[in-house]
């Protein structure tokens, strides 16, 4: 099928961050049944350095919505939650060499993702030494 | 090719835990060489792509909609809810589809759903 290259192939056939993390830290979802993708990701944090230490994603979607979600696993994975905080979803597209224009949405669902993650983090674990 | 398309409506829904066939009730409305199906956990593109490299071609709906990203509106009236309309998959048999070619799919749709279920997590 040739709407997708061969990397966005690689990620949706051989993801490597698929799968449910025990206990994460936090979890982030997107997507919504209407548009028929479902996502979400796990989030393991290192409490002193604030980095992503494990990240997994479960996602229902199409193949372009697995490949983005195994793509912002590998941009996220051992980045500071305010770094990842700021890759957006060209980041997303642009590393699986262009996304096909109708499925750019995919890759704002996983960005979307990994902001609720994060944003469900910060709140509850911001220490007094934070503030 | 009716009788190829009963044996696989009757392999697939045997073969493949979660899985339903999306027809009219009555088997005199329905067309000889279309069967369609919806798998609970899974979205029917990512199945077709699935399916298309292991050398099935199939598809998830009418092509006059394939560049929607919208459910099918036919799967939508007929009463089906939004997520299983989205993991429906359309299989349509031609003059030249031979049996072997329907026990070959039923073996390998299963191991395709399995993996995509793992990815899903559902």
């Amino acid at each position: 099928m040739a709407i997708y290259n061969k990397k966005i192939m690689e990620h949706f056939t051989k993801p490597k961050f698929f799968g449910k993390i025990n206990n994460p830290d936090v979890i982030g979802k997107a997507g919504n049944p209407r548009c028929g993708d479902l996502l979400t990701l796990y989030l393991k944090i290192d409490k002193k350095s604030k980095k992503i230490k494990d990240i997994r994603f479960e996602t229902l979607g199409c193949a372009s919505a697995i490949a983005s979600s195994d793509m912002i696993c590998e941009l996220a994975k051992g980045k500071t939650m305010e770094q990842a905080l700021k890759i957006g979803f060209q980041d997303v597209s642009n590393e699986l060499g262009t996304l096909p224009p109708l499925k750019i949405h995919c890759a704002q669902l996983v960005t979307g993702a990994l902001k609720d993650a994060i944003n469900n983090y910060l709140p509850s674990h911001e220490t007094t030494e934070d503030k | 090719m009716e009788v190829l398309k009963d044996k696989l409506v009757a392999g697939v829904l045997k073969n493949v835990q979660g899985s339903k066939i999306n027809a009219p009730r009555k088997p005199e409305d329905r067309l000889p060489n279309i069967a369609n199906f919806s798998f609970l956990g899974v979205e029917g593109e990512s199945l077709v792509i699935t399916l298309d490299q292991e050398g099935f071609a199939v598809s998830t709906g009418s092509a006059c909609t394939s560049t929607a990203l919208l459910p099918s509106h036919v799967l939508i009236a007929m009463g089906l809810i939004e997520l299983d309309a989205h993991s429906s998959l359309r299989v349509s048999l031609g003059k030249q589809t031979t049996a072997k070619e329907i026990d070959q799919f039923i073996k390998v749709l299963p191991k395709a759903i399995d993996k995509l279920r793992k990815i899903s997590g559902r």
